[in-house]
């Protein structure tokens, strides 16, 4: 049979196999035999892969984004494991958002896309776009027209559908007056504050509560954790102190930057400077022309250019020195003025008139003081730090990659790579988490030290503390978290026990008070009765101070009171201790008297905040029908 | 057991399966070409169609962008009137009904909003409209008109949305109670990652009318 098919193959047989062949080809595309390979994912939505190399490029760039926002807080703000969650959501919900698109019917075409490109200013040279530039702009940030299109053209779509929600949302009258309404209105309300400090003094103490609370409360009275290290301190600002540095190695030195160590040339002039404003007209010009002219050929025939100076330059620095404008040096005045000044051949000469962008000026040179070498005495310094500074830096990079190779070659000491590389090895005093002095204030340091490697007792990773700077640490003392004795803080005991006493105090008055108030007894005299003291406040806004912390938002919180009435709360404040109100009259916000310009502006942060709650729900509608999977271990194991 | 005794006689018996099926399969697989290409012909041109939508889309969003209102008014009206069936038909809806609003065309608004809403193919883009339209109906004191609205479209991920709307209508009415439930359900189905004013405006609205009763003995 085999034998046949292969006799055959040059027939009409084997046509028919190639056609039945390629057909599925034609018309399908091979694309799909190239699609994912086995790569590892970290998400599917809806059966579309978030593959693990995408979300760790993203990650990555969120946080060089976030280190450069940041700066050293960085480690203290931004969890690693919290970012991670928030960057996969990210790349989830644009996930949902493109096939939300796609099902709808949205689609970039290329010729949008095309459009879009070309209106990217990044991408655009004097005439216009430049394909060129295109190309350099993408090489630049690693991409080439073939990663970045796609990723644009993604963007572009759920830019489409998250503006095409959020950027035509209204707000309508009816809602802008409710805003101003509510968000205007104004209360009128009385309180009395409780304040702890009434009853703390009478809190019944005695050994026994003491002990109790002490044994209740162990978490609040430990010691944190704590440890002290040793540590090798590679910097190159200390190396270069030991760099010795001879006589001749600077002079070397100061022959071969010759050129740098001289004085500029400096010229002293005179100039008379005939103003022409900005927008002058031919006329204006000429006439400006003219009256240099006219000046200049009065100095050639001999006039005082100093005279003429003081009675016409509008230099108005100069003009009343005679048109001294003193010493100056190469490429410190205006390009026309610099030229000129400084193509005078011969003192007392005479140019002009230059046009510069002031106006017309006619210069004349004073005195010239030539450049001159700076001698090595007055720059030895300077030499010696630059010398010092390359040395050290030569001899960092190599030291650094020793000190990386012996610390990391004997985990279990320091003092090999000390003696081998000439280093000290320096201690910290103890410190704990939340940091300590010198290098312990480093988040980084702080971090490896606490890392459990470091905790075990092998030397750390080099650490770099800045362009020029490494240290390597290892444990010298640890001291675990425990729980300090109560002798050490019998007095937060006391003070905790104190407190807790009175706040339920104030809590009971309070409760006891607003039982009185609501019975319809008058405030003044409870206040009078109780040795309180009563604050009135009229017409308070939303965000009035000088209102006790706390009280406003009770106060906002109430229903407004039936005409005539009141109603009261009691509120525990922020501050400790408890606050009695009564709301005795609201005002509403009227919209017809607040200013246009105003009720614009309400209108378009209403809208606004409309548009961003309509978008938000839109996501939470795809999140709840997708079928997300999220690969956890591929997560956190990275 | 081979059926065939020899070599020759399987090619016969193929040659007759040929010569009895050949034509059907022939057939077969020229219409199955042709329905292949069609379908393919068929969706290209959708595509191309909701390419120069998107186009003309961008061009209206363009003209919103730069304040030229009623340049942005003709390309939308142009959008709906060409591309009908497509997602940025219903967009271009939305935004010539902002368009309205803002300049006080309450009733055009609304007549916008309906046609998005009665037309929106997408799910989401017709719970936008129903929204849109049913707060437009309220602020044009028409109460029954934007309770009907909101009942008509399940809301799915937009609970909050619709209840909040839900809340105002019954504001609206004057039924306290009924709206202080509406504005509690809004609040407890708002999205994590909605925004913060939102939660605060809700609020707002809620302490105006006062805790419910059982919150007052708490406080």
């Amino acid at each position: 049979m085999l034998q046949t098919i292969r006799d055959r193959a040059t027939g009409w047989f084997a046509w028919f196999v190639v056609i039945l062949i390629s057909v599925p080809f034609a018309l399908w595309g091979i694309n799909q035999y190239f699609g994912h390979s086995g790569e590892a994912d970290v998400a599917k939505v809806n059966g579309t892969e978030i593959t693990l190399q995408a979300f760790q490029q993203r990650y990555e760039q969120e946080q060089a984004r976030l280190q450069q926002q940041l700066g050293p807080r960085y480690a203290e703000l931004v969890n690693d494991k919290t970012l991670r969650k928030q960057v996969l959501q990210r790349m989830i919900d644009e996930t949902l958002l493109v096939q939300a698109a796609a099902k709808a019917g949205f689609r970039i075409g290329d010729q949008l896309l095309a459009a879009e490109i070309h209106g990217i200013p990044a991408f655009q040279g004097k005439n216009g776009f430049s394909t060129q530039r295109y190309q350099q702009v993408l090489s630049s940030q690693g991409m080439t027209p073939f990663t970045f299109e796609p990723r644009f053209r993604r963007a572009l779509l759920i830019a489409q559908v998250e503006n095409g929600i959020s950027g035509s949302a209204f707000a309508t009258p009816l809602e802008v007056d409710q805003f101003i309404r509510l968000v205007g209105q104004k209360r009128d309300f009385f309180y009395l504050t409780i304040p702890l400090a009434r009853f703390e003094a009478k809190a019944p103490i005695d050994e026994a509560k003491i002990r109790a609370y002490y044994d209740a409360h162990k978490d609040r009275f430990m010691r944190p954790e704590e440890v002290a290290l040793n540590y090798l301190d590679l910097d190159v600002a200390k190396l270069a102190r030991k760099i010795p540095v001879d006589e001749q190695a600077l002079k070397n030195l100061y022959q071969q930057e010759a050129q740098r160590f001289v004085t500029p040339p400096e010229r002293r002039v005179r100039q008379i400077l005939i103003r022409v404003s900005k927008g002058a007209d031919a006329k204006a010009v000429a006439k400006a022309r003219a009256l240099a002219e006219k000046l200049l050929g009065e100095i050639r025939h001999g006039a005082s250019f100093a005279k003429l100076a003081k009675k016409y330059s509008q230099d108005p620095g100069s003009a009343a020195k005679g048109g001294d404008l003193g010493f100056i040096t190469p490429g410190t005045t205006v390009p026309a003025f610099d030229k000129a000044a400084f193509a005078i051949k011969k003192v007392g000469e005479v140019v002009g008139p230059v046009r510069s962008s002031f106006g017309f000026h006619i210069i004349q040179l004073e005195a010239v003081r030539p450049s001159h070498a700076i001698p090595f005495a007055r720059v030895k310094d300077e030499l010696a730090a630059q010398y010092r500074r390359r040395k050290a830096e030569d001899r960092y990079y190599d030291l650094a990659n020793r000190l990386t190779n012996l610390t990391y070659e004997h985990p279990d000491t320091l003092e090999i790579a000390a003696t081998k590389l000439g280093l000290e090895v320096l201690h910290t005093g103890l410190f704990s988490r939340q940091g300590g002095v010198g290098i312990a204030s480093n988040p980084k340091v702080v971090h490896a030290a606490f890392s459990s490697d470091v905790l075990e007792g092998n030397n750390s990773d080099p650490i770099e503390l800045g362009q020029n700077r490494t240290v390597v640490i290892r444990l010298r003392e640890h001291k675990p978290a425990a729980l300090r004795p109560l002798a050490e803080v019998r007095k937060q005991v006391e003070e905790d026990l104190r407190r807790q006493y009175a706040t339920e105090q104030a809590r009971k008055m309070a409760q006891m008070l607003l039982a009185k108030l609501r019975a319809g007894e008058p405030v003044a005299g409870l206040a009078k009765a109780f040795g309180l003291k009563v604050k009135e406040v009229r017409a308070a806004t939303r965000r009035d101070t000088g209102v006790t912390p706390g009280v406003l938002d009770a106060v906002f919180n109430l229903a407004p009171p039936p005409k005539g009435g009141a109603r009261y709360a009691s509120v525990a404040l922020p501050a400790g201790g408890y606050a009695v109100l009564g709301v005795t009259g609201v005002t509403d916000g009227d919209p017809a008297t607040v200013a246009e310009a105003q009720r614009s502006g309400e209108r378009r942060a209403l809208a606004r905040m409309y548009g961003q709650s309509e978008f938000a729900a839109f996501l939470s509608d795809l999140r709840r029908h997708a079928k997300i999977e999220i690969e956890r271990q591929q997560l956190d194991e990275q | 057991m081979d059926p065939y005794a020899s070599e020759k006689e399987q090619i016969e018996a193929i040659r007759t399966w040929w010569r009895e099926n050949g034509k059907a399969i022939v057939a077969g697989v020229v219409l199955g070409l042709a329905g292949l290409l069609g379908w393919r012909y068929w969706q290209h041109y959708g595509q191309a169609r909701a390419d120069h939508a998107a186009m003309e889309y961008a061009r209206m969003s363009a003209a919103i962008a730069q304040g030229k209102d009623e340049g942005a008014r003709q390309w939308g009206r142009q959008i709906i009137a060409d591309y009908a069936s497509t997602p940025y038909a219903t967009l271009a809806a939305f935004a010539i009904a902002r368009l309205d609003i803002d300049a006080g065309h309450t009733q055009a608004a609304e007549r916008r909003l309906q046609w998005a809403f009665d037309q929106a193919g997408d799910e989401d883009l017709r719970r936008v409209a129903a929204l849109r339209l049913a707060r437009v109906q309220l602020s044009a004191g028409r109460l029954e008109a934007a309770g009907k609205t909101l009942a008509t479209v399940p809301p799915g991920g937009f609970a909050a949305e619709f209840y909040q709307v839900e809340g105002d209508v019954y504001v609206a009415r004057g039924d306290k109670a009924k709206a202080r439930a509406a504005y509690e359900a809004a609040l407890k189905a708002l999205p994590k990652d909605a925004p913060a004013e939102q939660r605060r405006w809700l609020e707002v609205k809620l302490d105006n009318l006062g805790a419910a009763p059982s919150a007052k003995a708490a406080s």
